[in-house]
Parts: structure tokens; sequence; C-alpha cells
């Protein structure tokens, strides 16, 4: 700006009013902060100091408190209300701080939610924080999981994840058997001392890993994650099982089908010849094996989820858990409930034991 | 004649089609099933299919190979049932299933 220009004055003006009004706010925030750290000693200073630093590094944070007892079978409704929160962050692409920090009890299951979680936030470029449970017990499931290793890490898009430390985690778009005769084989030496093969669990796996990859997505065959994890009990002779698709879920799936796709229209065609009044109902329906014929028309399809049924009247695997959308189905209980929170996938957990079918002869 | 899933094919069997996995049963029965029952028609022998020591057969894998050799491949059902013995120890459900799948693909395509 030259000298002689006229509004120069004025810019001069509003610069000082500015730089006054700044001072003033610093001064103030002085005196603030005097205030706050009279009569306490240096060390409480350095404290109630970092405490602010990070209050004001989270200020963009949305934080969402975790349920106390985290777990998606045992405390079904809070854990859910508490993954769409999240869901919903994500949709708008908003930073999360998870609190887990009064975290008391937490399931294998929602350590995958959590996992699964983080690599969504992470691999998408939104941030995600959170701080550490006071249960020690907590914390070690955690740290087990390699939740907080990654926690603090960028993480890139790849086709499949696998995080290995005392709880083995993994992640893929594409079914694997490989992959799954790997869980398999970890969990027998748990049980057994000794490496055996299950071929039910593995029907169970090679089921929900080709569901997801063909029903996860509306639009596009393989485009959503499975994500698997296994938990060795420390008391028992038993492995809970984890598996979780963040698709659209089973009864979303079968209303949104487009035209030219064999589940078109699905849930009327099933209205027509099965009586039904909650997805819960329909739920049951699916697991006994004959809607899927109905709403296909192909008979050679819809056997995977009565797949799964079956290894567990089999005896094969045990105490089988099915959430999806707004309904949950307990095997063992044969209970059938509607939710009022929802699912926006299909979360599946199961138990092998040591009185499950198993062959020892691994070749 | 014998086929031997675990050592001729693969085994951990997979899926129903190539696009959803490794080893699915539409390689199984394109590759190894399918010329080995032709082959054994043509002999007028048997065909032995072992289905032990595989990591474990999902319903599709099961589904696609038997079931597709009526549905796309046009073979009948009376000549692969007269071709055909299975050796199930594992697992010896899968007997009745693949039995289950052939009876449903004939009904279903020849009808």
């Amino acid at each position: 700006m030259k000298k002689n220009e006229p509004n120069r004055k004025l810019v001069i003006k509003r610069l000082a009013e500015k730089s006054w009004k700044r001072k003033l706010r610093s001064k103030y925030k002085k005196r603030q902060r005097n205030k706050l750290f009279s009569g306490v000693n240096l060390e409480k200073r350095k404290e109630i100091n970092r405490s602010e630093l990070v209050k004001q590094q989270l200020s963009h944070y949305k934080r969402i408190k975790a349920p106390t007892h985290f777990s998606l079978t045992q405390n079904t409704e809070e854990t859910l209300s508490f993954i769409g929160e999240i869901e919903n962050c994500f949709k708008h692409k908003q930073k999360v701080f998870v609190d887990v920090s009064h975290v008391e009890k937490i399931a294998n299951g929602a350590i995958v939610v959590l996992l699964s979680i983080l690599v969504n936030f992470k691999s998408n470029d939104i941030d995600f924080n959170g701080n550490f449970p006071k249960n020690s017990k907590v914390l070690k499931d955690l740290k087990d999981s390699g939740f907080f290793k990654y926690l603090y890490k960028n993480i890139d898009k790849q086709e499949s994840y696998s995080f290995e430390n005392g709880i083995c985690t993994h992640a893929n778009k594409k079914a694997s058997s490989e992959l799954s005769e790997k869980i398999i084989r970890k969990a027998s030496l748990h049980i057994w001392g000794e490496e055996r093969r299950c071929t039910g669990v593995q029907r169970v796996f090679l089921e929900l890993m080709q569901n997801t990859n063909n029903h996860a997505s509306i639009n596009k065959q393989g485009e959503k994650y499975w994500w698997a994890t296994i938990s060795p009990s420390s008391d028992e002779k038993k492995v809970t099982f984890s598996f979780i698709d963040y698709g659209v879920g089973i009864f979303e799936s079968l209303s949104n089908k487009p035209e030219d796709n064999k589940f078109f229209d699905a849930i009327n065609k099933v209205k027509n010849v099965f009586k039904f009044t909650s997805n819960a109902e329909l739920l049951k329906l699916l697991l006994n094996g004959d809607v899927h014929k109905t709403v296909t028309g192909k008979y050679y399809r819809g056997k995977g989820l009565p797949g799964v049924f079956n290894a567990c009247r089999n005896n094969k695997i045990s105490n089988l858990i099915i959430i999806s959308n707004d309904a949950i189905a307990d095997y063992s209980n044969d209970t059938y409930k509607s939710l009022n929170n929802r699912l926006s996938g299909t979360f599946v957990c199961w138990e092998l034991n040591e009185n499950n079918v198993n062959i020892k002869d691994l070749v | 004649m014998k086929i031997k899933i675990a050592t001729d094919f693969s085994r951990i069997p997979c899926a129903r089609f190539i696009s959803e996995g490794d080893f699915p049963g539409e390689e199984f029965r394109e590759k190894v099933l399918l010329p080995k029952l032709k082959d054994a028609i043509q002999k007028k022998e048997k065909l032995e299919i072992d289905l032990d020591g595989t990591a474990g057969l999902g319903t599709s894998f099961l589904e696609e190979s038997f079931g597709g050799l009526i549905r796309i491949d046009n073979v009948e059902h009376s000549v692969i049932l007269d071709t055909i013995s299975f050796i199930s120890n594992d697992d010896p459900d899968y007997v009745a299933e693949i039995i289950e799948y052939l009876k449903e693909a004939d009904e279903k395509e020849n009808n």
C-alpha cells in the first residue's frame, strides 16, 4: 500500500484495533490461568497444562463413550448404539475419540469391532483416537489385540489385514479357506494341545466369508471386508470365534437388490409364502433354509446360512449367536428377538470346545 | 478310478465360483471331476471320490461340483449315480448332502 493512498489511515486503525483486542484476550487468558494456578504446586501445574493441551488438541474430535460392559452378545443394545454413533461419524468424516477408560468388561466380538472401526477410519484418512481403560484385564485384552499398536500408526487401504498378538484378527474381502484353516489350527492347539481339523468350523467360515463377498454390498460383489477373530479362554478348553461384516446386513440386502439381481423383491416374495411379522422371525426362517430358495428361485443357492445353523445342530460348533440389522438369534437358547438398535452388517459368534466334533489326524 | 480331493485338487477347497475365492467348486468340476467322470463313463469303470483329508467342504463347493454336473454339463443323474461312489469318513454327512444336491438338480433341471 502506498503512503498517499486515501484509505491507508483506515487500514492502520483497523489493524490497531485488532491488535488491541488480541492483547485484551491474551491478558484475560493470563489472568484466568493465574487464578487457576494460585496455590497449586509445580507438579500439579504441569499436569493441568498437559490436560489443557490434550483438551485443545482433541477439541475437534467427537468423544464417544464405549459401554461399560462392551459386548455385542451380552450387552447388545448399548453396544449397537455405540457402533451406530461411530458409524454416523464415519459417514460425516467426523474425527472420533473413543473413551474406553471406564470399560469394565470387553468381549472378543467388541475387540474385533474396535479394530475394524480403527482400520476403517485410518485407511480413509479420518482421525481416530482413544484413551486407555483403567481396568487391567480390559487393558491387557486390548493390548493383546494390537489395538494400541495401530492406534498411533497410519494405515493404508489394503485387500487384507492381519493383526497377530495374543488375540489374532484377520480381515479380507474374498473367501480365504487358507486363512480360516490357519485360524482353526491355532484354536485347536489351545483346546486339545495339538493341531486338529474341525471341518464344521471350516464350513461356517466358508459360508460366512462367501456371504460377505456375495451379499454385503448392494451394488458390487466383493466390496466389503469380513473381520474374524479368535479368543482362547484362559480357564477353559474352549475358543470363541467372532465374525463381522459391515455390509448392509441380511434384511437390508434382501430389501434393496436391483431389478436384475436374483434377490430383487425378495421380502415380498417371502411374505407370499411364509408368515412373519419381524426380521427376528424372518431370521429363523432363513436359518432353517427354505427362504432363500423362495426368493432367488434358484434352488442351488442360499444354503450358506442353513449350513452355519446345521454345524451347530450337529455339534460341530457351540453357542451360535447371529446379529443382523435389528434381529438377534441365539441358537442354543432357541431365541429370536427384535432389537431397538440396528447393526449395519452381520455379526456371528460361536464357540469351539473339547466336546465338539474334530479330526485328530491332521493331513 | 479314483479322485482324492485333498491331493488331486486342494486340501483347502473354498467357494462356488473362481471370483469368490481360491479352489472353488467350479474349478474342481471343470478341471478334475468332469474329465475323470467322462473317462470313467467311457471305460465303463467306477469312479471313487475320496472326500477325506480336506480342511472342510462348504455347501457351495459341493453343490457347484456335483449339482453342476447335471445343471451345466448335462450329465444324466442316473449315470452319475451308477458311476460315482464316495469315501467320507471325516464327515459322513457330506455324502447324503451330495446325493441331495444331485437329486435336487435333476428334479429342477429335467422336470
